[in-house]
């Protein structure tokens, strides 16, 4: 069985998130989490300019499976045209979106 | 007007490519930042559908055509798979027929939301011509 990290885990995410930029991260996170099953894990948007339906996918997966260990996972850094696409998909209502300070304080 | 017109071969890299040549080819004439981003996002899920959807296998290609006409851009995008099944359905937020590729299904309400007009040609057995109109924002406008 899996030791539940109590430290946050951060995943800093690249300028682009596409398809392509997805398929390069993926392995790593998903592994990354499955060894450690994190409490909290934070997606680092800060470098994030560009967005689409991919990174949603791959974002709403991650919040499931930490969900299957009751972790949290938070965004942090998102930018007005990121936020406009995450918008449409309803993640808002899901998962929670962090400021500078509380990432500090995470 | 200008326009381009390029045939890729259905990887992930040729979406990552459409998002630069889309990008260069508007640089010109300084569209808005939000307009570019739009475009940009709009040109990448319509790629991604044709490639995660409208192509079987690597050898398979689809085709970009670009065409700015003052300010008012057409985007189309052609595969040559076999069309979508039912096209209302492809349409509904949310649904994907890749759920275990953690496809979100939202390609198409993105698309919609970030163009002025949207058709699909649907020709099924032949593949899908997607149409998208958006009208662009200058700077200094």
């Amino acid at each position: 069985m899996n030791q539940r990290t109590e430290e946050p885990m951060v995943f800093v995410f690249p300028k682009e998130c596409g398809a392509v930029e997805i398929a390069e991260i993926r392995a790593h996170i998903v592994t990354q989490l499955d060894l450690h099953h994190p409490v909290k894990v934070i997606f680092d948007l800060r470098q994030c300019q560009f967005i689409d339906s991919s990174a949603i996918g791959f974002i709403l997966g991650r919040y499931k499976q930490l969900d299957t260990w009751n972790g949290t996972l938070l965004l942090y850094g998102v930018n007005a045209g990121v936020s406009k696409v995450l918008r449409l998909s309803g993640l808002f209502h899901i998962m929670k979106i962090i400021e500078r300070e509380e990432h500090e304080d995470a | 007007m200008h326009e381009v017109e390029i045939k890729m071969n259905s990887v992930l890299q040729s979406e990552a490519l459409c998002r630069v040549l889309v990008s260069a080819f508007l640089l010109p004439y300084g569209i808005s930042e939000e307009d570019l981003l739009e475009v940009k996002t709009i040109v990448s899920e319509g790629v991604c559908n044709a490639i995660f959807h409208g192509c079987d296998s690597v050898e398979d290609h689809f085709i970009l055509s670009l065409r700015l006409e003052g300010n008012e851009l057409s985007i189309t995008i052609q595969d040559f798979g076999k069309g979508i099944e039912d096209l209302e359905l492809a349409r509904t937020p949310l649904y994907t027929t890749k759920a275990e590729e953690e496809r979100s299904g939202l390609g198409f309400t993105i698309m919609e939301t970030f163009s002025d007009e949207l058709w699909v040609e649907n020709r099924k057995g032949h593949g899908v011509i997607l149409h998208l109109r958006k009208v662009l924002t200058f700077h200094g406008e």
